[in-house]
């Protein structure tokens, strides 16, 4: 009696038609004279192709779920291309440059006028005024080059490939990040102290600088309980906030006060924050002492030190809630319950830190 | 990425046959959109819209592999019908059924194809059978016969002492699956 390994053996040796002429003709042979065995050799053949059909399946089945990935990511970005008033205010170079000497055009003319009614009227009141425009055309175009600088400096340091944070929106895959720290994505992932998942960018909002992200990892389960809440008012100046971001590999918190209740040039959407940040910061949660949210970091002002803006909670919220739900795969549901207001800053950071990623774009 | 042209409905077809992921891409590319118009004309989702073109992609591509495809119209033309026919079903499914579908062009022909074909049976019960077959006995049916992975390979991996070992194991395992398999199957 041989072993019964050693007879599935022969049997595959040939259905896979691995036998010599004689060795077919005996084995053959024994089949036609053995029932038992004649059922075994079809029951292994059919089995066997069960397992082929199961395995081809998969395969295939794996290859258009990444070809069906790829084809959403790739209309994503054309979409994103196709909305050039939009993105002309935003980005990138050209729109800057032309910007500049649009300014310098306007400088040197309203120099010119100016000067000239200046001489005409002796007019003091005035040359404070132009004084003031001119500083303000002048803050303009040092941020102008600042930002050209910037996104100069960003490119070489990690060559085409970005980084910024994004936070938790909910427990089921939603994340939040600035819309600049995903421009031009073509494969975003998030990583966090309980690992890295591949996301997609799902909408993109560029009045508020913001990007929702969904996690779309199969591996994917949940995060968890978000522990902060969105603050739906506006918060007061002077008030105690902070943030936690990846200017590096490494989270790191950066704390300070609410400094004024509107950000850059007047903008009434953001809050200009106290707080030192960096590149990489983009896309940080801002939170009160309670641990409520009360915006996100969306850049600074390089002219004037610890001066950093922040998109306004309030604003985001309103703007969420009126995307059609069909332009996102499921509802988000935002965390109504703070768990982190009446703990300690420590405690705070600790919850928080699972909950904040940094967003790594390649293109 | 260069990408690699396909003139005709032949060539693609060939091109699956000789497995160049390139041909299944182009089809994916080229009529997706308009099943996803399709479906969302006809009170489906974008998840239904991708659910059932896999699905019908998945029946293409296995009628050209298994050599039975008879194909007296557009490639288009069957995916689309293909589609058609999914949808209904599944909308009947969840008692959603409306006889008129919304057709966004002139449809001709509706294609045939034994949605629930064999296929289908042997792809489902042998799912169902290597997840109740549990491990490591799947992992092993699979590395051998999937991944085709040899005898010596797999008796390192699973840390067996020797080959035979192994072997015996396999065998067990493919036992047991047969088992579990013959259990439901019965050929058509």
């Amino acid at each position: 009696m041989i072993a019964g390994f050693e007879l599935d053996e022969t049997i595959e040796k040939y259905l896979n038609d691995h036998m010599s002429e004689s060795e077919k003709e005996t084995f053959e042979a024994k089949i036609s004279a053995n029932e038992a065995l004649r059922a075994r050799v079809i029951e292994h053949m059919q089995v066997l192709s069960a397992i082929g059909v199961y395995a081809r399946r998969n395969k295939v089945s794996a290859t258009l779920t990444k070809l069906h990935a790829d084809l959403i990511d790739s209309q994503e970005k054309k979409e994103m291309n196709s909305q050039p008033k939009l993105r002309s205010l935003r980005n990138p170079y050209k729109a800057y440059a032309i910007a500049a000497s649009f300014a310098l055009l306007l400088l040197s003319g309203t120099l010119a006028v100016l000067y000239f009614s200046y001489i005409h009227n002796g007019g003091r009141a005035e040359f404070r005024e132009l004084r003031r425009d001119v500083e303000k055309i002048r803050n303009s175009q040092s941020d102008i080059i600042r930002n050209i600088k910037s996104g100069d400096i960003k490119r070489d340091a990690i060559p085409a490939n970005f980084m910024g944070t994004g936070f938790a929106l909910s427990a089921n895959g939603y994340v939040i990040t600035s819309s600049h720290v995903v421009r031009d994505a073509d494969s975003v992932y998030i990583e966090g102290p309980k690992g890295s998942f591949k996301a997609q960018v799902v909408y993109i909002d560029k009045q508020f600088d913001y990007a929702i992200l969904k996690v779309s990892d199969s591996t994917f389960k949940s995060f968890g309980n978000v522990p902060y809440i969105f603050k739906n008012n506006e918060s007061e100046l002077g008030e105690k906030i902070y943030t936690l971001g990846y200017p590096r590999e490494e989270i790191v918190f950066g704390e300070g006060s609410l400094s004024s209740v509107t950000g850059y040039m007047g903008d009434t959407s953001s809050y200009q924050v106290s707080i030192p940040v960096n590149p990489g910061n983009s896309g940080g949660p801002v939170l009160d002492e309670k641990g409520n949210l009360i915006g996100m970091i969306s850049g600074k002002q390089s002219t004037s030190d610890g001066a950093a803006f922040a998109v306004k909670s309030s604003l985001i919220l309103k703007s969420i809630s009126h995307i059609s739900s069909d332009s996102l795969p499921m509802p988000i549901h935002f965390p109504k319950f703070n768990s982190i207001s009446s703990q300690d800053r420590v405690k705070q950071l600790r919850k928080l830190k699972d909950f904040i990623f940094i967003v790594k774009v390649y293109n | 990425m260069p990408e690699l042209r396909f003139q005709s409905d032949e060539e693609l077809i060939s091109g699956i046959v000789n497995d160049n992921e390139e041909a299944l891409k182009v089809l994916y590319k080229e009529h997706y959109y308009s099943i996803l118009h399709f479906i969302k004309l006809n009170n489906g989702s974008e998840d239904d819209a991708k659910d059932v073109f896999q699905e019908a992609l998945i029946i293409f591509y296995e009628k050209i592999k298994d050599g039975n495809l008879e194909l007296n119209c557009a490639i288009k033309t069957f995916v689309y019908s293909v589609c058609r026919r999914i949808w209904l079903k599944k909308l009947n499914e969840r008692k959603k059924f409306s006889d008129k579908l919304i057709d966004p062009e002139a449809f001709v022909e509706d294609y045939d194809v034994g949605l629930a074909d064999e296929n289908e049976k042997k792809f489902s019960i042998m799912s169902d059978s290597m997840s109740q077959m549990g491990e490591p006995c799947k992992t092993l049916i699979e590395d051998f016969y999937v991944h085709k992975m040899s005898m010596s390979e797999i008796t390192e991996k699973f840390g067996y002492t020797n080959s035979d070992n192994a072997k015996t194991q396999k065998y067990k395992c493919l036992m047991r699956l047969k088992k579990i398999f013959f259990n439901t199957y019965t050929e058509r």
